[in-house]
Protein backbone atom coordinates (compact mmCIF):
# COMPACT_ATOMS: atom_id res chain seq x y z
CA UNK A 1 0.00 0.00 0.00
CA UNK A 2 1.79 3.58 -1.24
CA UNK A 3 1.84 6.02 1.49
CA UNK A 4 -0.51 8.60 1.23
CA UNK A 5 0.80 12.36 0.72
CA UNK A 6 0.30 14.94 3.24
CA UNK A 7 -1.94 18.05 1.04
CA UNK A 8 0.46 20.01 -1.06
CA UNK A 9 2.59 22.62 -0.01
CA UNK A 10 1.88 21.31 3.49
CA UNK A 11 4.99 20.59 5.03
CA UNK A 12 6.86 22.63 2.52
CA UNK A 13 7.68 25.33 5.19
CA UNK A 14 9.11 22.98 7.65
CA UNK A 15 11.34 21.10 4.94
CA UNK A 16 12.68 24.93 3.87
CA UNK A 17 13.57 25.89 7.77
CA UNK A 18 15.39 22.66 8.45
CA UNK A 19 17.30 22.76 5.25
CA UNK A 20 18.32 26.44 5.77
CA UNK A 21 19.19 25.50 9.63
CA UNK A 22 21.28 22.63 8.82
CA UNK A 23 23.43 24.91 7.18
CA UNK A 24 23.85 26.96 10.52
CA UNK A 25 22.02 28.72 13.28
CA UNK A 26 19.64 31.56 12.67
CA UNK A 27 16.79 33.74 13.80
CA UNK A 28 13.42 34.49 12.15
CA UNK A 29 14.26 37.12 10.11
CA UNK A 30 17.55 35.90 9.27
CA UNK A 31 15.44 32.72 8.28
CA UNK A 32 12.97 34.27 6.34
CA UNK A 33 15.18 36.67 4.01
CA UNK A 34 17.12 33.23 3.62
CA UNK A 35 14.27 31.56 2.95
CA UNK A 36 13.73 34.45 0.06
CA UNK A 37 17.56 34.06 -1.28
CA UNK A 38 17.12 30.70 -1.08
CA UNK A 39 14.00 29.82 -3.61
CA UNK A 40 14.62 32.83 -5.84
CA UNK A 41 10.85 34.73 -4.25
CA UNK A 42 9.10 31.85 -5.90
CA UNK A 43 7.93 30.29 -2.30
CA UNK A 44 5.76 33.39 -0.49
CA UNK A 45 5.23 33.04 2.99
CA UNK A 46 3.54 35.14 5.02
CA UNK A 47 6.91 36.42 7.47
CA UNK A 48 4.62 35.69 10.30
CA UNK A 49 3.72 32.06 9.86
CA UNK A 50 7.35 30.56 10.17
CA UNK A 51 6.99 31.32 13.69
CA UNK A 52 4.53 28.86 14.81
CA UNK A 53 6.70 26.62 12.74
CA UNK A 54 9.69 27.05 14.43
CA UNK A 55 7.95 26.98 17.49
CA UNK A 56 6.50 23.45 16.52
CA UNK A 57 9.75 21.91 15.34
CA UNK A 58 10.99 23.03 18.73
CA UNK A 59 8.63 21.63 20.63
CA UNK A 60 9.08 18.09 18.61
CA UNK A 61 12.73 18.15 19.36
CA UNK A 62 13.84 18.85 15.80
CA UNK A 63 15.03 22.49 16.68
CA UNK A 64 16.69 24.14 19.84
CA UNK A 65 15.91 27.65 20.82
CA UNK A 66 18.50 29.75 22.36
CA UNK A 67 18.61 33.20 23.44
CA UNK A 68 21.95 35.52 22.26
CA UNK A 69 22.53 39.50 23.22
CA UNK A 70 23.59 40.13 19.52
CA UNK A 71 24.30 43.88 19.10
CA UNK A 72 22.37 45.03 22.31
CA UNK A 73 19.04 42.97 21.58
CA UNK A 74 18.33 39.27 22.48
CA UNK A 75 17.73 37.26 19.55
CA UNK A 76 16.29 34.34 19.55
CA UNK A 77 18.50 31.54 17.75
CA UNK A 78 17.30 28.19 16.03
CA UNK A 79 20.00 24.98 15.98
CA UNK A 80 19.35 21.92 13.68
CA UNK A 81 19.48 19.30 16.49
CA UNK A 82 20.07 15.34 15.59
CA UNK A 83 16.38 14.76 15.60
CA UNK A 84 15.91 17.45 13.20
CA UNK A 85 18.27 15.95 11.23
CA UNK A 86 16.62 13.15 10.42
CA UNK A 87 13.42 14.60 10.19
CA UNK A 88 15.02 16.63 7.07
CA UNK A 89 16.29 13.45 5.89
CA UNK A 90 12.87 12.02 5.90
CA UNK A 91 10.97 14.97 4.34
CA UNK A 92 13.77 15.62 1.94
CA UNK A 93 13.08 11.48 0.84
CA UNK A 94 8.89 12.31 0.52
CA UNK A 95 9.19 15.28 -1.48
CA UNK A 96 11.90 13.95 -4.03
CA UNK A 97 9.42 11.35 -4.25
CA UNK A 98 6.43 13.27 -4.75
CA UNK A 99 8.36 16.16 -6.65
CA UNK A 100 9.18 12.95 -9.40
CA UNK A 101 5.86 11.71 -9.48
CA UNK A 102 4.93 15.16 -10.23
CA UNK A 103 7.38 15.51 -12.74
CA UNK A 104 6.73 11.99 -14.79
CA UNK A 105 3.22 13.26 -14.49
CA UNK A 106 4.05 16.19 -16.23
CA UNK A 107 6.15 14.74 -18.77
CA UNK A 108 3.36 12.70 -20.01
CA UNK A 109 0.74 15.08 -19.90
CA UNK A 110 3.36 16.76 -22.65
CA UNK A 111 3.97 13.97 -24.14
CA UNK A 112 0.10 13.05 -24.69
CA UNK B 1 2.59 48.00 16.71
CA UNK B 2 0.81 47.53 19.97
CA UNK B 3 -2.05 47.23 18.20
CA UNK B 4 -1.17 44.41 15.82
CA UNK B 5 0.59 42.35 19.37
CA UNK B 6 -2.49 42.92 21.54
CA UNK B 7 -4.74 41.70 18.30
CA UNK B 8 -2.34 38.23 17.85
CA UNK B 9 -2.00 37.65 21.43
CA UNK B 10 -6.05 38.06 21.73
CA UNK B 11 -6.07 35.31 18.62
CA UNK B 12 -3.43 32.71 20.03
CA UNK B 13 -5.45 32.75 23.28
CA UNK B 14 -8.50 32.44 21.46
CA UNK B 15 -6.72 28.80 19.66
CA UNK B 16 -5.73 27.75 22.86
CA UNK B 17 -2.16 28.13 22.46
CA UNK B 18 0.13 28.21 25.76
CA UNK B 19 0.37 31.66 27.30
CA UNK B 20 4.93 31.18 27.59
CA UNK B 21 4.57 29.86 23.40
CA UNK B 22 2.01 33.30 22.76
CA UNK B 23 4.74 35.27 24.53
CA UNK B 24 8.20 34.05 22.90
CA UNK B 25 6.30 34.26 19.40
CA UNK B 26 4.47 37.63 20.21
CA UNK B 27 8.51 39.26 21.22
CA UNK B 28 9.73 36.97 18.54
CA UNK B 29 7.48 38.59 15.70
CA UNK B 30 7.67 42.20 17.33
CA UNK B 31 11.55 42.03 17.03
CA UNK B 32 10.88 41.24 13.31
CA UNK B 33 8.92 43.74 12.69
CA UNK B 34 11.58 45.89 13.75
CA UNK B 35 14.08 44.61 11.89
CA UNK B 36 11.57 44.71 8.76
CA UNK B 37 11.20 48.74 9.47
CA UNK B 38 14.95 48.94 9.75
CA UNK B 39 15.45 47.70 6.36
CA UNK B 40 12.50 48.57 4.39
CA UNK B 41 13.42 52.32 6.01
CA UNK B 42 17.65 51.79 5.03
CA UNK B 43 15.98 51.42 1.55
CA UNK B 44 14.37 54.55 1.20
CA UNK B 45 10.94 54.30 2.52
CA UNK B 46 9.07 56.22 4.99
CA UNK B 47 8.62 55.15 8.44
CA UNK B 48 4.75 55.00 7.83
CA UNK B 49 5.03 53.38 4.04
CA UNK B 50 7.76 50.73 6.02
CA UNK B 51 5.04 49.78 9.00
CA UNK B 52 2.31 49.41 6.38
CA UNK B 53 4.91 46.70 4.26
CA UNK B 54 6.05 45.43 6.91
CA UNK B 55 2.21 44.31 8.15
CA UNK B 56 1.65 43.22 4.54
CA UNK B 57 4.28 40.95 4.87
CA UNK B 58 3.47 39.83 8.25
CA UNK B 59 0.44 38.36 7.35
CA UNK B 60 -2.73 38.60 9.21
CA UNK B 61 -2.81 38.04 13.24
CA UNK B 62 -5.82 35.27 12.23
CA UNK B 63 -3.44 33.71 9.63
CA UNK B 64 -0.38 33.45 12.22
CA UNK B 65 -2.87 32.43 14.76
CA UNK B 66 -4.43 29.56 12.40
CA UNK B 67 -0.96 27.92 11.79
CA UNK B 68 -0.35 27.79 15.33
CA UNK B 69 -3.54 25.88 16.16
CA UNK B 70 -2.84 23.47 13.54
CA UNK B 71 0.03 21.97 15.54
CA UNK B 72 -1.51 20.76 18.45
CA UNK B 73 1.87 20.53 20.81
CA UNK B 74 1.25 24.30 20.53
CA UNK B 75 -1.56 24.11 22.58
CA UNK B 76 -2.87 23.81 26.17
CA UNK B 77 -3.67 20.80 27.37
CA UNK B 78 -7.07 21.56 27.89
CA UNK B 79 -7.53 22.48 23.91
CA UNK B 80 -5.30 19.17 23.02
CA UNK B 81 -7.73 17.00 25.29
CA UNK B 82 -10.83 18.88 25.52
CA UNK B 83 -13.08 15.71 27.02
CA UNK B 84 -10.40 14.83 29.62
CA UNK B 85 -10.56 18.52 30.72
CA UNK B 86 -14.31 18.25 31.06
CA UNK B 87 -13.88 15.27 33.39
CA UNK B 88 -10.64 16.75 35.24
CA UNK B 89 -11.64 20.24 36.15
CA UNK B 90 -15.25 19.91 37.70
CA UNK B 91 -13.31 16.49 40.11
CA UNK B 92 -10.32 18.94 40.71
CA UNK B 93 -12.91 21.23 41.54
CA UNK B 94 -14.59 19.31 43.49
CA UNK B 95 -11.57 17.87 45.36
CA UNK B 96 -10.49 21.20 46.49
CA UNK B 97 -13.10 22.13 48.10
CA UNK B 98 -12.50 20.72 51.26
CA UNK B 99 -8.84 22.25 51.04
CA UNK B 100 -10.23 25.94 50.40
CA UNK B 101 -10.57 26.69 54.18
CA UNK B 102 -7.13 25.59 54.72
CA UNK B 103 -5.90 27.43 52.35
CA UNK B 104 -7.66 30.86 52.50
CA UNK B 105 -6.20 30.17 56.64
CA UNK B 106 -2.81 30.00 55.24
CA UNK B 107 -3.46 33.32 53.20
CA UNK B 108 -4.55 34.87 55.88
CA UNK B 109 -2.23 33.12 58.96
CA UNK B 110 -1.48 36.30 60.89
CA UNK B 111 -5.46 37.86 60.90
CA UNK B 112 -6.47 33.88 62.33
CA UNK B 113 -3.66 34.12 64.71
CA UNK B 114 -4.28 37.07 66.42
CA UNK B 115 -8.12 36.25 67.02
CA UNK B 116 -6.67 33.07 68.26
CA UNK B 117 -4.16 34.25 70.16
CA UNK B 118 -7.29 37.46 71.68
CA UNK B 119 -9.61 34.14 72.00
CA UNK B 120 -6.84 31.91 74.37
CA UNK B 121 -6.75 35.44 76.14
CA UNK B 122 -10.22 36.14 76.69
CA UNK B 123 -10.45 32.16 78.12
CA UNK B 124 -7.65 33.00 80.35
CA UNK B 125 -8.77 35.93 81.57
CA UNK B 126 -12.45 34.45 81.99
CA UNK B 127 -10.74 31.49 84.02
CA UNK B 128 -9.10 33.41 86.14
CA UNK B 129 -11.92 35.37 87.06
CA UNK B 130 -13.81 32.29 87.96
CA UNK B 131 -11.31 31.00 90.02
CA UNK B 132 -10.67 33.97 91.89
CA UNK B 133 -14.72 33.93 92.48
CA UNK B 134 -14.31 30.65 93.72
CA UNK B 135 -11.45 31.05 96.13
CA UNK B 136 -13.02 34.40 97.19
CA UNK B 137 -16.86 32.22 98.22
CA UNK B 138 -14.65 29.49 99.54
CA UNK B 139 -16.54 26.85 97.38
Amino acid sequence: MPKTNPPFMSGVPELLLLKLLGRREMYGYELVKAVREATGDAISLGEGVIYPVLHALEKNGALRAKRKAVGGRTRVYYTLTANGRRRLEKLTGDWLRIQGGIAAAMGEAVNA
Amino acid sequence: MPSVRDALTSRLRAAGIQPAVIERLVSEIDDHVEDLIADLMANGATEQRAFDEACKRLGSPEAIAAIAGDHEQLKCWWRRYPRTALVVYPLACVAALPAVPVLTGVRHAALIGRWLSCLLAGGIVTATMLLVLNAALGV
